[in-house]
């Protein structure tokens, strides 16, 4: 959205004009999802968190700056959430029970299955990693953010972002070959 | 060129943002050392396997559930608004049950606040009709102003009842029978918490001496909620003297005349303000 359609858009839903908000909410409720579902690796948990990140954009658009773009800003709380949430339910090790039986259902000796199986491989590896590098690599590569906007919505340096991709990226190729031993083995 | 500095850049030079001359440099360190060269193909590998623009989770979930995504999010704001709301009414309907004697200097406080909104309101429509007149054609105040106000005066109406309990309490009752005050300390911490989101909320100019008053109010709160469990005389004489030194009832009064007589807060002040030196001069 242009940043000056934006401007007016925050306005209106300031100022609590009918119909506003939900102009706002179905302008970045798919993005916001897609980064909650890259960090909890669950459908129901990515809905609820965008939906309680909204709650929070909707309580809090009074103090919004406009220092960031929305987007980056929205971003930041679903980042944010999706962390307290993660690191309170424990959902990885959930995740991983149902990726193990997802992996029953699969069969990979079906080609048409290659692209969803390399991204239930690269899902997998992801929930591998320690959260900040899963957070830089889902927002960068994932999500298609800049290095720039992944350091403003994790509130810290584009160097920092770096370190954490570069080790992230990594980790994530030592666990893809072992993924990928694995199925071959 | 040192292994450790080529690592450091490899994700800048795959992600083509170095300068030319350190992409050369590297460039040339990785045709010449098959570790660094083995460490760039894992990177670049990974890389390329990532889905990027391909991966979207949210085109999972069927269209119906993005159509009524919106509608379900607003329904779950007024849903918690109205809890909050809910919850707010039993814990004073409760305090109130439980503490009569408060209810009714509560009661006389509104009885005494009536009055005086009759007298302003019979002085105000003598002196300033047409102000009154202008004020209400000029009423387009945002949606989310009025409902901020709503809020701000809701806060204050609770804050009273709270202070008025400890305003009125009798000293030598206390000390006969030594009281629990955990369900008013709680109530003050709730407050104080609405003090502080208040206080940012309210940025308009004109709401200054309710952000002033919100801000009094949120000390004298958050004094409360440090109280010990149990009444203690010397800290109930001291809160007390802050309430009065510092004229809130009055102040909140005030403000509930201004909220009444919307824009015409003029006559209200200059009824009040004589109201408010009494209080002033009987200061210890």
């Amino acid at each position: 959205m242009p940043l000056n359609n934006e401007a007016q858009l925050i306005e209106r839903v300031r100022k609590g004009e009918e119909g506003a908000f939900r102009e706002l909410v179905e302008c970045h409720m798919k993005r916001a999802y897609n980064v909650a579902f890259g960090f909890l690796g669950d459908h129901e948990a990515a809905e609820d968190v965008t939906q309680e990140a909204f709650i929070n954009v909707y309580r809090s658009i009074q103090n919004f700056r406009g220092d960031s773009e929305l987007g980056t800003w929205i971003h930041r709380i679903v980042a944010n959430l999706s962390m307290t949430k993660l690191k309170r339910l424990r959902l990885k090790r959930a995740r991983e029970v149902e990726l193990q039986k997802t992996d029953d259902t699969a069969a990979p000796e079906n080609p048409g299955l290659e692209q969803k199986e390399n991204r239930y491989h690269i899902e997998r590896a992801l929930h591998e990693l320690p959260t900040l590098q899963r957070a830089v690599v889902l927002l960068r590569h994932m999500e298609g953010l800049s290095t720039k906007q992944v350091g403003k919505i994790l509130n810290c340096s584009e160097g920092t972002v770096k370190t954490h991709l570069f080790r992230g990226l990594r980790k994530m190729r030592e666990h893809l070959d072992f993924l990928r031993d694995e199925v071959v083995a | 060129m040192r292994h450790a500095m080529v690592q450091d850049n490899l994700y800048d030079f795959i992600d083509a943002t170095l300068d030319a001359h350190l992409r050369e440099e590297i460039s040339q360190h990785l045709g010449q050392c098959e570790r660094c060269a083995a460490e760039f193909e894992k990177m670049h590998k990974t890389l390329q396997s990532m889905p990027a623009g391909s991966w979207d989770p949210a085109a999972e979930r069927p269209g119906m559930f993005w159509q009524q995504f919106a509608e379900k999010l607003e329904r779950r704001i007024r849903e918690q608004g109205q809890q909050s709301e809910s919850s707010i009414v039993a814990d004073l309907r409760e305090y109130l049950r439980r503490h009569s004697r408060f209810a009714a200097g509560f009661a006389s406080a509104l009885a005494l606040a009536a009055v005086a909104f009759f007298v302003w309101t019979v002085s105000g429509r003598v002196d300033t009709g047409p102000d009154m007149q202008s004020s209400s054609a000029s009423s387009s105040i945002p949606v989310v102003n009025a409902a901020l106000h709503a809020r701000a005066y809701d806060y204050l109406d609770r804050s009273k009842v709270l202070l008025l309990g400890f305003v009125n309490v009798d000293m030598e009752d206390l000390q006969k029978q030594s009281r629990e005050i955990s369900r008013e300390r709680e109530i003050s911490r709730q407050l104080a918490r609405e003090s502080s989101e208040l206080s940012i909320a309210l940025r308009d100019p004109s709401d200054r001496k309710l952000k002033d008053l919100v801000g009094d109010l949120e000390v004298i709160l958050l004094q409360i909620a440090n109280l010990d469990s149990h009444y203690d005389s010397p800290a109930v004489e001291m809160l007390k003297s802050g309430v009065d030194r510092k004229a809130i009832l009055l102040k909140i009064n005030l403000q509930e005349i201004e909220r009444i007589g919307g824009g015409n807060v003029g006559a209200a002040k200059q009824s009040t303000s004589s109201n408010k030196e009494t209080n002033e001069g009987e200061r210890p």
